[in-house]
């Protein structure tokens, strides 16, 4: 061995290599953790849509309205609402019927029911609150559509037919008020009064359903009925001869682009 | 009963060594350069027709002990004409050797007889001197050394590819990268213990890990471009990489190495800079033993390198609505806050929100569409736009880390030879340990993703997880070799062991939320190998021009292991925290705000499962014979046959015949046809994990199950046996002494049949009530499943040339190298499972075009003085991307040349100074298109093995030679 300077001084260098080799820090950035979170609270409108679709109602029955809050208060919190009809501001008593929610302390939801009166289409947002939640622009929607008014009317007091709304048929079907309902089918409306009318406001559910007439006394006797629908104040006519107990219209409901129903009339 | 067989082996050892006889003196003298009379070191002298041989050390001298006299020495070194001499005694002798033809080397590989030059065998051989190599060329890794030095070899660092990040798929001719046998000292390398299962190529198969041998231990490298397997064994279907150790003594190589990317890409696409910095220093001593030649030399490598990116600005989404409700309201209320109500919310923040809001419901989308959607690479994504605003973050805190991962290692090696007495007995041992940590990145866990993996509720911008991996390679071969009678014996073990730790740093298992660790140990594998070779060899030099006979019989052990990581790093866990099984309601498990199941695990690489854990053992025996003659001074002809039995599959046989025939004194034909065989891996047989793969830029939890398992079983999958090979070559080799050229040129055709491979993901089948392969899908927790099976053929054929050119130049001496490789490879005869074949047009991409199918090499050296001067220039082929093979677009990633230049000064005897640079044009691949480009992030392609993708790197080395 040779140059002894020469090994020391590489000797003198091997620790600084070491170092830098065996540096076990990782070269991970950890820079993405940062984030700023404010105490933002929000009152908003409860809904399951997916969609800014408006929820199409079956009948005129009152619906709840839930408003949630993020951060649950510590006092009650009161939220009004706006409500629109056609876009233009719907006017409460005349259309509607809606009391301001309640939140109570402590609590992230509050509910109140909503009675549409008239149709149409009504948008509900929160309004106001008594706290300072941010107010979401969110909002439920519902489509109100306008009944349908089913009248069956005849000559001959002696006779008494009631009418029915059902949501299905089975044409061998009779004596209502005898026998039970055919299996899946329900009674969605009726009239069953004494005189030479019958009529009822509904709103057909989408997809089929029958209008049933029961001949009360069975007297089978070939009376001539008339059987008239309004829609929107547009009448229709079907005329049924009752010679016994049966379904004597069948009616197709089906949605229009517009959201609303739309009906289609067959006599049976 | 593993400790009854090494204590029988031990005793074996120890009744072996008595078995030496002769011994007669020792030969020593200088061999110089007979042009310049400079001394040449590194030359070898061997005894012909033994196995015993040397190198001269630095001043051109060497000193070799034989065994008996009369002998012939055989004196070689790249570039010059071999000469024999005859000794009858112990003497010095000087040898002047002749400028002449590259490559005329002794070599130790594809033929038992240990005298043949490369332009003798009858088969292609490439002798790599890795030690000048390694102080003259840029590359400093065995992968690196041989992808830009041996023809058809082809390796490159992978990206974003888990373990393989660090374990470089490479391969010979095309083939696979366990169609390559790795030898040491002429004895088997055992294996990685990382089976590649990610998209990459090599997809699939278990490689030997080149890279835990320091180059700064290798003398040079023996790479047969042939089949070998009816010799040497499994795998050597592609061919054989022989590394032969150093064996100096008496002087202390030190070398320290650094360098660095500087590229027009480095640290960012298109901004420039530095990056991959690289810090390495070797040192290599050797120290004699006894006084009869032995020597024990040692090498210790420490390596620092640094990362490489090349990806740009994320173009991905980063956020969506939700995250703009989080940072505003807290994770919690927005979480709670139903989507109408928050996707309100946020476009009443800001106009560009609300203009997505009032788009999507223009469009009649649904809230949380709109709460999800920002747009696409390429288009405005305004709610990231705005919220990286409001966070202060900007798209570069985003990027991924595309590139070379981060490397820290120190390897160690030795080599001893220690001379038992004056007749040749010798003890020999080998062996190291290395230790490699690596650090790669995956896929950004960015905010955006719906399905809730960016954690957020922990780390509101998300996270870009890593894999730190820790490869333990360990190895030790002890030998004895002597004459029994004229019989030279080798009687040798070798063990090696090599494992893989995977520890996930910064990362999340995202069903935990906000209390998830952030790092995890998710388990990792580990390969032991344990080989007896006892090899009897004797050359008759009466029998025609010559006969060497030699068999021999060898008896391996394997065993893999695959540990389980810690439950946190493989488990889903529910709303209460605990584990979710299969009995977990629906409404326990942990959804995302969009609705979507949150993967357990942790990302990036979920850790391995206590079910998937393994420990399996394989035991094979075999025996071989090998003769080869030269029937008359023109004409060799080699025959060998080995049969093998292993544990698990059964028996195979396979047979070589090569010859040789010298038309002239400088023209030589050759050609060879052989059988071959690879045993499938233990870790192809029982591997099985989860993992998540991302296909078209989509997260996918992907199974690859055992070929033993019932998955297996119910698929009628059939169980793992071994590939065949059938291989043919044709060549010849020419000389022209006057131009100082010798030109070798090969064809090759290798058939493989039941080519053992990954199959393409299947998914459960879905049925209704679920069906049993349902259930098991179900219970792996796994959308969609892999196999390993002998799945398909190979077809591969090729053409080879080297030329070799050496000339005096001046004062100094040039060396010029051409070598080329041309090949084609088909899959051919894909089997299927349920009905659709088990290689998708992606993975046959990986196998037939991912790697360039011409490649070219011209290498010029020029020494003039103290001055040494490198000019290397690698043509690489064109490339296709698997990820767009079968679509209506494929996409080709253009040729490339690649320049290495590199000036070495030696300012003394002890002190060299070499600088230069790879890819010193800094030529970059073909970029993928930019709609597949994953928002500016995979800018050049992970899926192909051209050249990388590192740009220039330069680099300065100095090394110390010290005596």
């Amino acid at each position: 061995m040779k140059n002894i300077k020469n090994i020391y001084k590489l000797l003198l260098m091997l620790p600084i290599v070491f170092m830098v080799s065996c540096d076990n820090s990782d070269d991970i950035d950890e820079v993405l953790t940062k984030t700023t979170t404010s105490s933002t609270n929000t009152i908003f409108i409860e809904t399951d849509a997916t969609h800014e679709q408006g929820i199409l109602l079956s009948s005129l029955a009152p619906v709840t309205l839930t408003v949630g809050i993020n951060n649950a208060p510590s006092t009650d919190v009161t939220a009004g609402f706006s409500v629109t009809r056609d876009g233009a501001t719907a006017v409460e008593g005349v259309d509607y019927t809606l009391a301001d929610v309640t939140i109570a302390a402590g609590e992230n939801f509050g509910s109140s029911d909503i009675t549409f009166l008239t149709n149409g289409t009504f948008e509900i947002t929160v309004s106001s609150t008594s706290s300072g939640a941010q107010i979401v622009a969110n909002k439920a929607i519902y489509l109100v559509p306008s009944e349908v008014t089913f009248t069956l009317t005849w000559g001959d007091a002696f006779y008494d037919y009631d009418l029915f709304l059902m949501s299905g048929m089975d044409a061998s079907f009779v004596d209502i008020y005898a026998n039970p309902l055919p299996a899946g089918v329900d009674v969605l409306a009726f009239s069953n009064g004494f005189t030479t009318t019958e009529t009822f406001d509904v709103i057909p559910p989408i997809g089929d359903s029958f209008i049933y007439i029961e001949d009360y006394w069975n007297d089978n006797a070939s009376i001539p009925c008339v059987l008239t629908i309004t829609v929107d104040g547009v009448d229709q006519t079907f005329d049924i001869t009752m010679d016994m107990d049966k379904f004597g219209l069948s009616i197709e409901t089906t949605v229009g682009s517009d959201g609303f129903p739309e009906y289609s009339f067959s006599a049976l | 009963m593993k400790q009854f067989y090494f204590v029988r082996l031990l005793l074996f050892a120890i009744a072996m060594l008595p078995v030496a006889v002769f011994a007669q003196g020792t030969v020593s003298g200088t061999v110089t350069e007979a042009s310049t009379n400079n001394p040449l070191p590194g030359a070898n002298v061997v005894i012909k027709g033994t196995s015993t041989g040397t190198t001269t050390d630095f001043d051109g001298n060497f000193s070799i002990d034989v065994n008996s006299f009369p002998a012939t020495l055989v004196i070689s070194s790249v570039g010059y004409t071999s000469q024999e001499i005859s000794v009858s005694s112990s003497q010095t002798i000087n040898v002047a050797l002749q400028d002449g033809v590259a490559l005329d080397e002794v070599v130790l590989l594809g033929s038992r007889n240990t005298s043949r030059t490369v332009i003798d065998t009858p088969v292609p051989v490439d002798v790599i001197d890795v030690a000048e190599l390694a102080t003259k060329g840029p590359q400093t890794t065995v992968n690196e050394i041989l992808n830009y030095v041996a023809p058809s070899f082809t390796s490159t660092t992978q990206t974003v590819s888990d373990g393989t990040d660090h374990v470089d798929p490479a391969s010979l001719r095309g083939l696979g990268p366990d169609q390559v046998l790795v030898l040491i000292n002429g004895k088997r390398r055992h294996k990685s213990s990382l089976v590649n299962v990610n998209g990459t190529v090599g997809t699939g198969s278990v490689a030997t890990d080149l890279n835990a041998i320091p180059a700064s231990s290798i003398a040079r490298i023996e790479v047969l471009r042939d089949g070998a397997a009816a010799q040497y064994g499994s795998d050597a279907i592609a061919g054989v990489i022989n590394i032969v150790l150093k064996k100096a003594t008496n002087e202390l190589s030190l070398n320290v190495n650094t360098g660095a990317n500087i590229s027009k890409h480095a640290e960012q696409y298109d901004e420039g800079g530095m990056d991959g910095e690289k810090f390495q220093i070797d040192a290599n001593y050797g120290l004699d033993l006894g006084k009869n030649g032995g020597f024990i030399n040692f090498t210790g490598s420490l390596e620092n390198r640094g990362a490489t990116n090349r990806s740009d600005s994320m173009g991905q989404p980063i956020y969506t609505m939700f995250d703009v409700a989080t940072r505003n309201l807290g994770y919690d209320q927005a979480y709670n806050m139903n989507p109408s109500a928050l996707a309100a919310y946020v476009a009443s923040l800001d106009p560009s929100l609300q203009a997505v809001y009032d788009t999507g419901i223009a469009n009649g989308d649904s809230f949380l569409d709109i709460i999800a959607s920002d747009g696409s690479p390429g288009n405005p994504q305004p709610i990231s736009e705005y919220e990286l605003a409001q966070r202060g973050l900007s798209r570069d805190d985003f990027r991924m880390k595309i590139g070379q991962s981060q490397l820290r290692s120190g390897k160690f090696m030795m080599n001893m030879e220690l001379p038992l007495d004056d007749n040749g007995a010798t003890l020999y041992s080998f062996g190291g340990i290395s230790s490699r940590d690596g650090l790669a990145a995956g896929f950004f866990r960015r905010p955006a993703y719906t399905d809730g993996r960016g954690t957020t509720e922990a780390l509101a911008n998300g996270f870009l997880p890593h894999i730190a991996s820790r490869v333990i390679d360990k190895s030790l071969a002890v030998g004895i070799k002597g004459k029994i009678g004229d019989w030279d014996v080798d009687f040798s073990n070798t063990y090696g062991t090599n494992s893989f730790d995977f520890t996930i740093k910064n990362t999340a298992n995202a069903t935990l939320g906000a209390s998830t660790p952030r790092e995890f140990e998710a388990g990792g594998f580990s390969f032991a190998q344990n080989t007896t070779n006892l090899d009897v060899s004797n050359f008759y030099d009466d029998i025609f021009e010559g006969l060497n006979v030699a068999f021999g019989a060898e008896y391996r052990v394997e065993n893999y292991q695959l540990n389980a990581g810690e439950e946190a790093s493989w488990a889903s866990y529910d709303v209460n925290g605990e584990v979710v099984t299969q009995t977990t309601p629906d409404a326990d498990k942990v959804y995302s705000y969009f609705g979507r199941l949150v993967p357990g695990g942790s990302q990036v690489f979920p850790g391995y499962r206590p079910e998937n854990e393994v420990d399996q053992n394989r035991n094979s025996y075999a025996g071989y014979i090998d003769l080869e003659a030269d029937l008359s001074e023109d004409f060799l002809l080699s025959a060998a046959f080995r049969y093998e039995n292993y544990s698990d599959f059964g028996e195979t046989a396979n047979w070589k015949l090569a010859s040789r025939y010298k038309v002239s004194e400088n023209f030589a034909i050759r050609g060879a046809v052989s059988t071959g065989f690879r045993a499938p891996d233990l870790h192809q047989i029982y591997f099985n994990a989860t993992a998540t793969q991302f296909i078209g830029g989509v997260p996918f939890e992907v199974g690859t199950f055992g070929n033993t398992s019932r998955l297996a079983q119910l698929l009628e999958i059939p169980r793992l046996k071994e590939e065949t090979s059938n291989n043919f070559s044709l060549g010849f080799t020419a000389k022209i002494p006057d131009a100082g050229v010798k030109i070798t040129v090969d064809g090759y055709i290798v058939n493989v049949d039941d080519r053992v491979g990954q199959t393409r993901n299947y998914s459960a089948p879905g049925d209704t009530p679920p069906s049993e392969v349902d259930i098991i899908f179900d219970d792996a927790s796994a959308g969609r499943a892999k196999f390993f099976t002998n799945g398909y053929g190979v077809e591969t054929k090729g053409l080879d040339i080297v030329i070799d050119h050496k000339t005096g130049l001046g004062n100094g001496t040039l060396n010029n190298s051409l070598s080329a490789t041309f090949r084609d490879i088909d899959v051919v005869d894909v089997k299927s499972i349920l009905g659709e074949e088990i290689l998708d047009d992606r993975a046959i991409g990986f196998i037939e075009s991912a790697m360039p199918r011409t490649k070219l090499n011209l290498t010029h050296t020029y020494n003039m003085g103290d001055w040494d001067f490198l000019l290397r220039n690698v043509y690489f082929g064109a490339v296709n991307d698997p990820d767009f093979e079968g679509t209506s677009n494929p996409v080709e990633y253009g040729e490339k040349i690649v320049t290495d230049l590199s000036i070495a000064y030696n300012f003394s005897d002890n002190l060299r100074l070499t600088a230069g640079a790879n890819n010193l044009l800094d030529v970059y691949p073909d970029e993928v298109p930019d709609a597949s480009n994953y928002g500016r992030q995979f800018i050049f392609s992970r899926r192909t093995s051209q050249f990388g993708f590192n740009g220039r790197y330069v680099f300065g080395r100095l090394t110390f030679t010290l005596k």
